[in-house]
């Protein structure tokens, strides 16, 4: 039971329809996740890395089906939540919740904190009155709040305290999946090590399992256990977080983490810069990194997509440098 | 001995709110020399922005107001100049970029409009000649045509190689890097002695932040410029600059060369700061936040600003705010911890 990863996403495609033309009809699909598998084990944390516009926050909200998925299969303790009813869901989404950026838009402004944490304990297990009151408390308390917050409004708090209120409604159902989409980098450094100290230490106390989005290497260097990097909604590559950071394989990922900038003025690496930026025209042969890769480049980067292939150690990567190694 | 480009002194400005008045900057001391990369690093609401908005004079007033302190740029007091000649100084002293590129650029416009007029404004004064020259000055169109020229020159200067190309292009054809770009050919186009700006890479990815942050080095070494680098990312600072400005809550509280300071913290406050970015050596558990939020600036804390957060407060940090100690090499500290004259 414990052996087979509290999540698994097999395939997982989405496709936006691209409207234009002349009564704005669909005239085209933009690929935005495109045959994306991975898992994630029990009690661990799986962070997703990649440029804006690389999909990541897709993939979070498809997860947990608040965007509904093109196709693919997405099996959470063993159960396909492709195949669900809304009803079925809906009982289900206890043990999966979302955190949001912006800590400020995510609570409603004319809403206590005491209703905002407790509307979740009232939807989900009919909660009300004392008994939910007393289950707000406790939660408030876990997250680092003060009773007296609890008829406090949202805008009477710091960014910090605000995104520890929205911790607080996640943790209010008793979830087992955490989904926190970039719930850090709207705050300042200081608050920022607060509220990441805050996530590891739920974690290991209620053995919660996070899919971990962001952008800053750095905060996912220190709480994940497994990184994924996705470029244009493709995974390129995967492994153990120790890993990625020390031998990464796939040219992408050693220039994001030469981008790093380092609070420490002596280190001086040798920055891989990228030319170009992420763009949606991604190109319609080959690999979708080639025409920014610094990398020498092969012949066939430009004709056949790379797969993504094991290289010992659960370590995957999409690469024509590394499929050739090993063919 | 280098020349003094930039000297802040005891700058106080506050803000009226409907809560009362806010004092946002309580006595900022801040020096630049000429071609000092500096940072000014700080949290959210520390008044970084609005210190430097002070030397360009573009504080809005109201509800804010410089209630004392002067600011010196090539020795020359900014806050007694005149309109037009604060006009002039803007144009061809100072350069500014913003955070965000996508509202700082007009979607209705094509960058060749926008460019040109930035260019043109930089020579606005020549256009107040004497009447008799001006049948030797070059036609309006001419004029047009040569900064349409210069243009294309300033956007080649920061790394956009098919500027002709690009230049009629809107700027929503562009992506947040290549915006960032065309920003900072604009604030080039006078050839500012300053470029201040404020936190240029926060809304663009690590990867293009790299590129920008490699320009702005480049353009360093190029042009001779110097630049006030607002920021809140510790990793920026250490790359670009090369001194740092600590500030909290209105005071500049620290100010070293970047490698003293990265080194040698003597501030509370800048210790923490620094403990509180995870590196590749941070262990997980090991990450340090600064307890507590930055304090309500309408009825600051008495004394130290810092005391009620600092993890070495003592007494007289509650009474009196402690004066500027020199702590090392170019290091100045606002600290009671260490003894002045010392």
């Amino acid at each position: 039971m414990t052996d087979t990863p509290l999540l698994q996403v097999r395939d997982l495609q989405k496709a936006f329809p691209v409207r234009g033309g002349l009564f704005n009809r669909p005239i085209a699909t933009a690929n935005v996740i495109d045959g994306v598998s991975f898992d994630v084990p029990r009690g661990q944390t799986l962070g997703l890395v990649g440029e804006s516009g690389s999909g990541k926050t897709t993939i979070g909200k498809c997860v947990i089906r608040l965007i509904e998925p093109t196709s693919g299969q997405i099996l959470f303790d063993g159960l396909d939540l492709m195949k669900l009813s809304g009803r079925e869901l809906r009982e289900r989404r206890t043990d999966m919740q979302m955190i949001y950026q912006a800590p400020g838009a995510s609570l409603n402004s004319r809403m206590t904190v005491g209703q905002i944490v407790g509307e979740a304990l009232w939807l989900h297990e009919r909660l009300n009155g004392w008994a939910a009151r007393d289950r707000v408390m406790k939660l408030l308390e876990v997250v680092g709040l003060k009773p007296e917050h609890y008829h406090r409004f949202p805008h009477e708090f710091s960014g910090g305290q605000q995104q520890r209120i929205g911790i607080a409604r996640a943790l209010a159902v008793r979830p087992q999946l955490l989904v926190l989409d970039e719930p850090t980098s709207a705050l300042d450094v200081s608050v920022q090590a607060q509220v990441l100290n805050l996530l590891s230490d739920l974690q290991r106390e209620f053995k919660l399992t996070f899919l971990f989005i962001s952008h800053d290497l750095g905060v996912v260097r220190y709480l994940c256990d497994q990184v994924a990097l996705l470029y244009l909604g493709k995974l390129v590559e995967i492994a153990d977080v120790n890993r990625i950071f020390d031998e990464p394989k796939h040219p992408y990922t050693q220039a994001l983490i030469s981008a790093i900038p380092e609070p420490d003025p002596d280190e001086k690496r040798a920055i891989i810069t990228l030319s170009g930026d992420l763009s949606r025209r991604r190109p319609t042969r080959g690999c979708p990194f080639a025409p920014r890769c610094q990398a020498a480049k092969l012949e066939i980067c430009d004709t056949v997509e790379p797969p993504l292939i094991e290289t010992g150690d659960g370590h995957r990567v999409a690469c024509h440098l590394h499929t050739g190694a090993q063919a | 001995m280098p020349e003094t480009l930039l000297d802040i002194q005891a700058l106080h400005v506050e803000f009226k709110t409907f809560d009362g008045v806010s004092k946002v900057l309580a006595g900022v001391d801040l020096r630049m020399e000429r071609g000092d990369v500096l940072g000014l690093v700080g949290e959210t609401g520390c008044g970084k922005s609005l210190t430097a908005l002070a030397v360009p004079r573009l504080i809005p007033t109201p509800p804010g107001k410089i209630t004392s302190g002067r600011v010196l740029f090539n020795g020359e007091d900014v806050l007694q100049k005149s309109p037009n000649e604060m006009q002039r100084l803007r144009a061809k002293h100072l350069g500014m970029i913003f955070q965000d590129p996508t509202t700082n650029l007009n979607p209705l416009f094509t960058i060749r409009e926008q460019l040109v007029d930035a260019v043109l404004y930089q020579r606005m004064d020549a256009q107040h000649v004497p009447g008799r020259w001006k049948g030797f000055l070059p036609s309006a169109r001419q004029t047009r045509l040569n900064a349409a020229r210069r243009a294309v020159e300033l956007l080649g200067l920061v790394g956009i190689s098919d500027g002709d190309k690009r230049i009629s292009d809107y700027p929503h054809q562009f992506s947040g890097g290549m915006r960032q770009r065309v920003l900072i050919a604009m604030a080039l186009a006078g050839e500012p002695d300053l470029l201040i700006a404020d936190e240029p890479t926060t809304a663009l990815d690590v990867t293009i932040q790299a590129q920008i942050l490699n320009l702005i080095n480049d353009l360093v070494k190029r042009l001779g410029l110097s630049v006030l680098l607002i920021t809140h990312n510790l990793g920026v600072v250490a790359h670009t600059c090369t001194r740092v400005a600590v500030m909290y809550a209105g005071r500049v509280i620290e100010q070293a060369p970047v490698r003293e300071l990265f080194k040698n913290p003597k501030h509370p406050y800048t210790r923490g700061l620094l403990q509180a970015v995870p590196t590749r050596h941070t262990q997980r558990g090991d990450l340090q936040g600064i307890a507590g939020s930055i304090p309500n600036l309408n009825t600051p804390p008495g004394g130290c600003r810092f005391h009620p957060r600092c993890p070495q407060v003592m007494d007289r940090c509650q009474v009196a705010v402690p004066s500027n100690v020199v702590v090392g090499q170019d290091h100045r500290t606002e600290c009671y911890l260490y003894p002045e004259g010392a």
